[in-house]
């Protein structure tokens, strides 16, 4: 059985176990062959932000985990351009091939799921 | 059915349920409790509940408040005594909080969650969310 899953990513990296819990989430879901797509948004655009010095803070690089799911076969990441806009950043800051979405079609890309995790 | 009024019946949904809060530090847990409780005298299933980011702390089996108070652990406890229901611990969640030493297995830490709990990992609940009619999340993770 295969559903629509849906992980909106809206807190920043670094700052709590967050980010790293969903990812843990969200490629399970995919390990379990399922249609799996990520949405960053708000503060969830960092996770994707270049020049990331994690170790610095004893941090988990995540950046790299990001750039693990296409291993996974996950190739949906979606990330909001108001968000984007409203934090000084542009498509050529993230580390990440993404697409995207402005606000106005983040309605459609839900309405397509089956499952949403927004925590 | 011809002229007839028509009732319709509601219908059976399953349900899968996600716990992400600590109990006391905010209302997730109990929300999601007495919702579970709710979709089943509803004669809806809620099959599975999965404890994950600190929501794990719901099943901690040392958890002991003064008897005059909430008891949110032993809420489901009694729960899963009652009904049938899998209430599932995330294995990684606890081990990232320190519950135990490195590298314990699943059944040594089994001997630390709350009875009607059990220690498994997060293909529980891809599994239960691909089964189920509804996901569910309760409390934002904090």
């Amino acid at each position: 059985m295969t559903s629509a899953f849906l992980f909106v990513f809206s807190r920043p990296p670094h700052s709590s176990l967050h980010v790293l819990e969903m990812l843990d989430m969200t490629l399970t879901a995919a390990a379990f062959d399922q249609n799996v797509s990520l949405l960053l948004i708000d503060d969830g655009v960092y996770s994707l932000r270049v020049g990331q010095k994690p170790e610095s803070r004893e941090c988990r690089d995540v950046s790299a985990i990001f750039d693990s799911l296409e291993i996974y076969d996950i190739d949906s990441v979606y990330v909001e351009q108001e968000s984007l806009a409203g934090r000084g950043l542009r498509s050529g800051d993230l580390g990440l091939a993404v697409d995207i979405l402005p606000r106005s079609d983040v309605g459609a890309l839900m309405r397509r799921q089956t499952v949403i995790v927004n925590v | 059915m011809r002229g007839g009024m028509v009732f319709q019946r509601v219908k059976q949904l399953k349900f899968a349920l996600q716990v992400n809060s600590a109990p006391y530090s905010s209302q997730g847990s109990e929300t999601a409790y007495r919702f579970a409780k709710a979709a089943m005298q509803l004669g809806h299933e809620v099959d599975r509940v999965f404890f994950y980011f600190d929501g794990v702390y719901n099943a901690l089996g040392y958890s002991a408040p003064p008897e005059d108070e909430k008891n949110v652990v032993g809420l489901w406890t009694t729960l899963a005594a009652q009904k049938k229901i899998d209430l599932v611990v995330c294995v990684s969640a606890v081990q990232r909080r320190g519950w135990a030493h490195n590298e314990s297995d699943n059944d040594s830490l089994q001997g630390l969650v709350a009875k009607g709990f059990r220690i498994s990992g997060l293909g529980q609940w891809v599994d239960a969310a691909i089964k189920a009619d509804r996901t569910l999340t309760f409390g934002g993770d904090s």
